[in-house]
C-alpha cells in the first residue's frame, strides 16, 4: 500500500470511528453512516474530484453558515436539545471535510471532528460500547497523526509555505512530494511496528494518567453527568389481571458477590424485594406504602436492623446494574448493611466512626429496605443476612401464629370476596394439616401439582386466583405465590407475598452471580412464632426461573458482563475514594515492605515459605506464587526481546549483504564499531583493513589475515581450516579485550 | 583539504523546543478537556484527557528519540567560490540498532553574508541506515569564513512538539574570489595565447625550418615541395614548445575600499585576476604573481590554492604595500600582465604586455 493510499485509509477509518460512537450511543442511526461512507466513495472516483474543486469556497461558506444559523434556530426556537444540535452540525462538518479536504490543515481539522464525536459520546452514555471507539481511536490516531505530520512537514520542506498557501497542496505536482506520496517504503513494517507500540504505549499512559489525576468534581455545568439507560424487570407492581406472553429478558439487574468458598444452597438464592399484604380481588398493593417507612440511618456507613448475632451471618456484596427502583434487594433477613464492608469491624466493635458514608436506608413496615431519596449513584452495599432454617419437626410444634400475638394477624388474613369452592377448597386441603407448617405443604404441594408454570398467561377472568386454581391452572410465579397465600388466608394462616429475585447465572470469570430480569420471581412468606417470617416458594421448579442456567454462548456473555463490571467499577464509577484508597494501600504496603527489609524480617519470611514448600505444606503457595510470576515474567521478557530482534528481519529491513557476510567478520565489524571505527559507504573490506591497520598497527597483521579468509570464504566459497578459526577467535578475542 | 568532523547529536544536544500550530489546537482541546472533566467528574470524559495530554507527553519523548542517535557528515567541496553555488554533500546516518528517525528537517542556519536553499527533509533514515542530500550554498564576499550549519528539528510522530538541535559543522574555509567568466575572455585576450615561441629545434607542432634528409629521420616528415625545388631529399623541422610564464601584477589602492562603487571595482579586479590565474594555470602556463608589485612567494605544486588564498584574505588580514613602480618588475617572464583597480592615468602602462582595469577594456 502506498504512502497516500494508507493516509486516506486511515483517516476514513478514524471518521468513521468517530460517528460510529454515536451511533454506538444510539443518538445516530447506523444508516447515517452511509453519507459519509458515500461521500469517501465520490472522492475515490477522479471526476468527482473535478467537479468539487470547481465549487467555489465562498459557496460552501454560505452554506454552512445557513446550516449553523438552522441549527442555532433550531436549539433557540425549538427548544431542542443542545447536544443533538451541536452533533448534526458537527457530523454535516465532517461530511462537508471529507468533500472538500486539500490543504494539510483540513485534514487536521477532520482528525478534530473525529475526536469531538467521541466526546459527545461521552455525554451521551457510559456504556461498555464507549470501549470499542475509543481503544479504535487509540489505534487510529497515532496512524492518522503520524502519516500527517510526515505529508506536512515533507509538503512545507519541499514546497515552502509560499507555495502551500497559494495553491493547495493536492494541485502541487512536486516530483519529490508524489515520488514519497506514491512510496511503500516509508510505510513499511517498520513504521506499522513503531506505530503500534506507540498505540501500546498511549494506552499505557492513558490509563495512568486516568488513574493517578486528581478527581474533583466542581460541578458548574453538570448537565449529561447523571446518565439512565435502566430498564427494569422487576415491578413494585404485582397485577393479576394482565396476561399475554411475557418475554424472558437477559438484561443484568445486578450482581451478587457471595464470600469466596461459600457454596450456596437453593435457598439462599433469593433477594427480597417488596413486601405485598392487601390484595383486592386482581392486584397486590402494600397498606403501609409510605406512612410507615422509618429512616434507619443517615450516618453512618454501616446500618443495622437487628442486633448482632455471632456467625451464621451470610455475606454479599451486591451491585445494582439497571434497575430503576429504590428498593434495596438482599437475602431475608438481611442484618446489617455496609456500604464500605472493611468498616464494619471499627464502627460495630471499636465504636469509630467511619471515615465515609453511604446513602441512608429506610426501611418499611415490612422489613423491606429502601435507599432514602430514591435511587442512589451508590449502587454497591454489602449485605449480612441471617437466615433461619428451622426444621420441620420445630416448626411442627411450633404454636399457631394467629393465637402467638406477635404480629397484627388481621391484616395477613385479608380476603377479597371468594367464591365457596375456594373456600371449601382451602378448608378440605388443610383438613388434615396438624400445624402451619403442614397446612403450608399441603397447599403448596396441591398447587405445584395441580398448576402449570408458563410465561403465555391465557386471560384469567375476573378473579384470576379462581381461574388459575379451577379452570385454566396455567400462570407464572405470581399466579403460584398468589393462589397459596390467598389459600393459605383462607385456611386462617397469615401469609404475604413478596417480590424480588431468585437465581441467576454463575459468571466464572468474576466469581459472581449474574442476577438478570428473567430471574425476577415472586414467593410467599409465612409466619412462625419465634422465627418469625419465613419464605417459602410455591412455584414449581423450572427451567426458565431461579438456579445457575445455561444460556447460549454463556462464556461469551459472561466475558462481557465481566468486562462490563469492571468497566463500571473501574472506570464509570473511579472516584476520589478509590483514589485515596490505592494510593493509601500502596504507602502501607510500601511501608511495611520498609519495615521487613529493615528488620530482616522477609529473609525469614522467605526461608519459611521455602521450608513450607519443601515440606508439601500449602502454606507455601504464595513463595511458589511469587517465584512462578517472576519466572514468567522473566520468560515473556525474555520472548519480546527475541521477537523484537527478529521483527526488523521480517517486516522492514531487506536481507542485506551484511547479513550474508560471514560470522566472523560481521563480529569484527561489531568490535572494532565498539572502538570506533566504522566502516564508510563506498569501503571495500580490504580498504576498511588497511585503514584500521594504519591506526592499530599491533593487529594490522591479524586483520589482514582476517580479512583475506573473509574474501575466500565470502567469495571463494571456501572454508576456514582449524588453524585459521583459531586465529581469528584470538583475534577477536584480543579486539574485545583492548576494546574493554 | 580536510573535510569537517563528523557530528553525533543525542538528545542532550535540543536546544530549543517549538509548539507547533496543531499543537496549540491539541493543548487548548487537552486543557478544555481536563476543565469539563473537572467540571462534570464524568470519568469518560477524564479518559479522553487523559489519552490527548499521553499524545502530547509521547510526542515529546519521541521526537527527542527520532534526533537522538543520528550522526552527520559534511563533504566540501575543493575549492569554495563568492558568488558561486557551492554545493556540499550532506549524509544523515542513523546509528541506533532498533528505531528509524522519521520527519526530519534541517535548516540551513544564516552565517554572515552566506545564503542558502530554504531547507531539506528525510523522511526516513532507517536504523543503521543513510539518507543523503546536496546542500548548496553561496558566500556573497571572498576571504575567510565559517561554513554555516543547520538547524535539526524533528516533531515525529504527532507534529504537535517540534525539537532543534543546532549542527555547527566547526569549520572555517576560505572562500576564493569569484571566477568570473567575463572577466576570462578578457583575459585570454590579454594573455598572448599561442604567442610563445621557444626559437629552438624540437618535436612541437610549430614549424622551425625545413633540411636535408639524413639517414635515421622519419621518412613522414618529407617535406614534399622542397624535394620537389630543390631536388634532394630535404625533410620538416618543428620548434620546442615552451612553457610560457606570466607575471600577473594586481594593482589596487592600499587600504580597504571606500564605498560601494570602490568595493565593486576591487572586487571585479580580483575576481578577473583570479579566473586568469585559473585559466592561465589549467593551460599549463607557468604564473607569477605580484601585489603592487610586491612578488607573492610560492612553492609547492598547491601554488592555485595559494594565489587563490592570497586574493582571498590579501586586504582583509594584513595591510598591503602602496603600488611599487612598475620597473621593478621582473622581465624573465613571456607576458606581465597587470590588473588595475586605479584610473588609467596612475598606471604605467609600457611595463605590462597587457594591461587590464577594472571597468573590463584592456589598454
Amino acid at each position: 500500500m502506498t504512502f497516500v493510499q494508507l493516509f486516506r485509509l486511515s483517516n476514513y477509518s478514524l471518521i468513521l470511528v468517530g460517528m460510529g460512537s454515536l451511533c454506538l450511543a444510539r443518538f445516530l442511526h447506523p444508516v447515517v453512516l452511509i453519507v459519509p461512507v458515500a461521500a469517501m466513495v465520490f472522492m475515490e472516483y477522479p471526476p468527482t474530484l473535478r467537479v468539487l474543486s470547481s465549487i467555489s469556497r465562498h459557496m460552501v461558506n454560505a452554506v454552512s453558515t445557513i446550516v449553523f444559523l438552522c441549527v442555532i434556530a433550531d436549539y433557540v426556537m425549538f427548544g431542542r436539545d443542545l447536544i443533538a444540535d451541536v452533533v448534526v452540525f458537527t457530523v454535516y462538518l465532517q461530511v462537508l471535510k471529507i468533500l472538500t479536504a486539500r490543504r494539510n490543515r483540513d485534514y487536521f481539522q477532520i482528525y478534530t471532528l473525529a475526536l469531538s464525536h467521541l466526546i459527545l459520546t461521552t455525554m451521551l452514555t457510559i456504556a461498555t460500547v464507549f470501549l470499542v471507539p475509543f481503544l479504535l481511536f487509540i489505534v487510529l490516531a497515532p496512524w492518522c497523526l503520524t502519516l500527517y505530520t510526515l505529508k506536512a512537514r515533507m509538503e512545507d520542506a519541499y514546497l515552502g509555505p509560499e507555495k502551500l498557501r497559494l495553491k493547495q497542496s493536492a494541485d502541487i505536482q512536486d516530483e519529490r512530494v508524489v515520488r514519497v506520496l506514491r512510496s511503500r517504503d516509508v510505510v513499511g513494517g517498520r513504521l506499522f511496528v513503531v506505530t503500534a507500540v506507540l498505540s501500546l504505549a498511549l494506552l499505557a499512559h492513558t490509563l495512568g494518567i486516568f488513574f493517578l489525576f486528581p478527581r474533583v468534581s466542581l460541578g458548574f455545568m453538570t448537565r449529561g453527568s447523571q446518565h439512565g439507560d435502566a430498564v427494569s424487570g422487576f415491578s413494585e407492581q404485582v397485577d393479576l389481571s394482565s396476561f399475554g406472553e411475557i418475554k424472558n429478558s437477559d438484561a443484568l439487574a445486578m450482581r451478587v458477590f457471595p464470600e469466596p468458598g461459600v457454596t450456596y444452597d437453593s435457598d439462599l438464592l433469593y433477594w427480597r424485594g417488596l413486601i405485598f399484604d392487601l390484595y383486592d380481588g386482581s392486584e397486590w398493593m402494600r397498606r403501609h406504602e409510605k406512612s410507615k417507612r422509618s429512616i434507619v440511618s443517615r450516618v453512618t456507613g454501616v446500618v443495622r436492623f437487628a442486633p448482632r448475632r455471632d456467625g451464621g451471618l451470610i455475606k454479599q456484596r451486591i451491585q445494582l446494574e439497571h434497575l430503576d427502583t429504590d428498593v434495596v434487594f438482599a437475602t431475608p433477613r438481611a442484618e446489617m448493611i455496609a456500604w464500605r464492608p472493611e468498616q464494619v469491624e471499627q464502627v460495630l466493635q471499636r465504636g469509630l466512626s467511619p471515615s465515609s458514608f453511604g446513602p441512608a436506608i429506610a426501611v418499611d413496615a415490612y422489613g423491606g429496605m429502601h435507599f432514602d431519596g430514591g435511587m442512589e449513584t451508590e449502587r454497591t452495599y454489602t449485605t449480612y443476612s441471617y437466615v433461619p432454617r428451622p426444621s420441620p419437626v420445630e416448626l411442627r410444634t411450633m404454636p399457631r401464629s394467629a393465637d402467638s400475638g406477635e404480629i397484627e394477624v388481621d391484616a395477613y388474613l385479608q380476603l377479597p370476596e371468594f367464591s365457596e369452592r375456594f373456600h371449601s377448597l382451602a378448608r378440605s386441603l388443610v383438613a388434615d394439616a396438624g400445624s402451619d407448617y403442614d397446612r403450608v405443604q399441603s397447599v403448596m404441594q396441591h398447587v405445584m401439582s395441580q398448576c402449570d408454570y408458563t410465561l403465555d398467561v391465557p386471560r384469567q377472568g375476573s378473579n384470576p386466583v379462581e381461574s388459575f386454581l379451577f379452570e385454566k391452572p396455567f400462570g407464572h410465579c405470581e399466579y403460584f405465590a398468589s393462589a397459596t397465600a390467598l389459600l393459605l388466608r383462607a385456611a386462617g394462616v397469615p401469609a404475604r407475598l413478596v417480590s424480588g429475585f431468585r437465581g441467576g447465572d454463575w459468571n466464572r470469570y468474576g466469581n459472581y452471580i449474574s442476577v438478570r430480569e428473567r430471574h425476577a420471581h415472586t414467593w410467599i412468606e409465612v409466619y412462625f412464632p419465634s422465627y418469625g417470617w419465613l419464605s417459602f416458594d410455591p412455584t414449581p421448579p423450572d427451567a426458565s426461573a431461579g438456579g445457575f442456567r445455561a444460556v447460549r454462548f454463556e462464556g461469551l456473555r459472561h466475558f462481557y458482563e465481566w468486562i462490563e463490571l469492571r468497566w463500571y467499577n473501574h472506570i464509570v464509577n473511579y472516584t476520589v475514594e478509590d483514589q485515596q484508597r490505592i494510593a493509601g494501600g500502596l504507602l502501607s504496603h510500601i511501608r511495611s515492605m520498609r519495615a521487613q527489609v529493615r528488620s530482616g524480617e522477609w529473609i525469614h519470611r522467605w526461608r519459611n515459605a521455602l521450608d513450607r514448600r519443601r515440606g508439601g505444606s500449602r502454606a507455601g503457595k504464595p513463595a511458589g506464587l511469587l517465584v512462578a510470576v517472576a519466572g514468567g515474567l522473566i520468560v515473556v521478557g525474555a520472548l519480546c526481546v527475541l521477537a523484537f530482534r527478529a521483527l526488523p528481519r521480517k517486516l522492514g529491513r531487506k536481507r542485506g549483504a551484511i547479513d550474508r557476510a560471514p560470522l566472523f567478520y560481521r563480529r569484527f565489524l561489531s568490535k572494532v564499531q565498539r572502538r570506533g571505527y566504522r566502516r564508510q559507504p563506498g569501503e571495500t573490506p580490504r580498504e576498511f583493513a588497511v585503514r584500521i591497520g594504519g591506526q592499530l598497527p599491533e593487529f594490522a597483521a591479524d586483520i589482514d589475515f582476517l580479512i583475506s579468509n573473509y574474501y575466500l570464504c565470502r567469495y571463494g566459497l571456501g572454508r576456514l581450516g582449524d588453524t585459521e578459526s583459531r586465529r581469528i577467535a584470538q583475534t577477536l578475542q584480543k579486539l574485545s579485550k583492548r576494546a574493554s | 583539504m580536510r573535510q569537517p568532523r563528523a557530528i553525533e547529536v543525542s538528545g542532550r544536544n535540543i536546544r530549543s523546543i517549538r509548539i507547533s500550530r496543531a499543537g496549540w489546537v491539541f493543548i487548548l482541546l487537552t486543557l478544555g478537556l481536563g476543565i469539563g472533566g473537572l467540571n462534570s467528574g464524568n470519568n469518560l470524559i477524564y479518559l479522553l484527557f487523559g489519552m490527548l495530554l499521553s499524545m502530547l507527553v509521547i510526542n515529546a519523548i519521541l521526537s527527542r528519540s527520532s534526533l537522538a542517535g543520528l550522526e552527520f557528515s559534511f563533504r566540501l567541496p575543493q575549492r569554495l567560490y563568492a558568488q558561486t553555488e557551492n554545493r556540499i554533500h550532506v549524509e544523515v546516518h542513523n546509528r541506533k540498532k532498533r528505531l528509524p528517525s522519521y520527519a526530519l528537517t534541517l535548516i540551513p542556519q544564516k552565517v554572515g553574508h552566506a545564503s542558502s536553499s530554504e531547507g531539506y527533509f528525510v523522511v526516513k533514515v532507517p536504523p543503521g541506515g543513510t539518507a543523503g542530500f546536496v546542500h548548496s550554498v553561496r558566500f556573497e564576499h571572498r576571504g575567510r569564513v565559517a561554513v554555516p550549519g543547520f538547524m535539526l528539528s524533528a516533531s515525529y510522530p504527532f507534529g504537535l512538539i517540534e525539537k532543534f538541535i543546532p549542527i555547527h559543522l566547526d569549520c572555517e574555509r576560505i572562500v576564493y574570489p569569484q571566477l568570473d567568466e567575463s572577466a576570462l575572455e578578457i583575459g585570454a585576450a590579454a594573455s598572448r595565447d599561442g604567442d610563445f615561441l621557444s626559437g629552438h629545434r624540437g618535436h612541437g607542432v610549430n614549424p622551425y625550418g625545413v633540411r636535408e634528409y639524413v639517414y635515421g629521420d622519419d621518412m613522414r616528415r618529407i617535406h614534399w615541395p622542397s624535394v620537389a625545388k630543390v631536388g634532394a631529399w630535404m625533410i620538416r623541422e618543428f620548434e620546442r614548445e615552451k612553457t610560457p610564464r606570466i607575471l600577473f601584477n594586481l594593482i589596487v589602492d592600499p587600504g580597504p575600499p571606500a564605498g560601494t562603487e570602490a568595493l565593486g571595482k576591487r572586487e571585479r579586479t580580483v575576481s578577473a585576476l583570479a579566473t586568469m590565474l585559473v585559466h592561465s594555470i589549467r593551460k599549463n602556463r607557468e604564473v607569477g604573481l605580484m601585489i603592487n608589485g610586491s612578488p607573492v612567494e610560492s612553492s609547492g605544486s598547491g601554488y592555485l590554492d595559494f594565489y587563490l588564498t592570497v586574493l582571498a584574505v590579501f586586504d582583509q588580514e594584513q595591510p598591503h604595500a602602496a603600488p611599487r613602480s612598475a620597473g621593478r618588475l621582473s622581465r624573465v617572464e613571456d607576458a606581465v600582465i597587470g590588473l588595475s583597480e586605479l584610473p588609467r592615468e596612475r598606471v604605467d602602462a609600457s611595463m605590462y604586455d597587457r594591461l587590464v582595469f577594472a571597468d573590463g577594456a584592456p589598454a
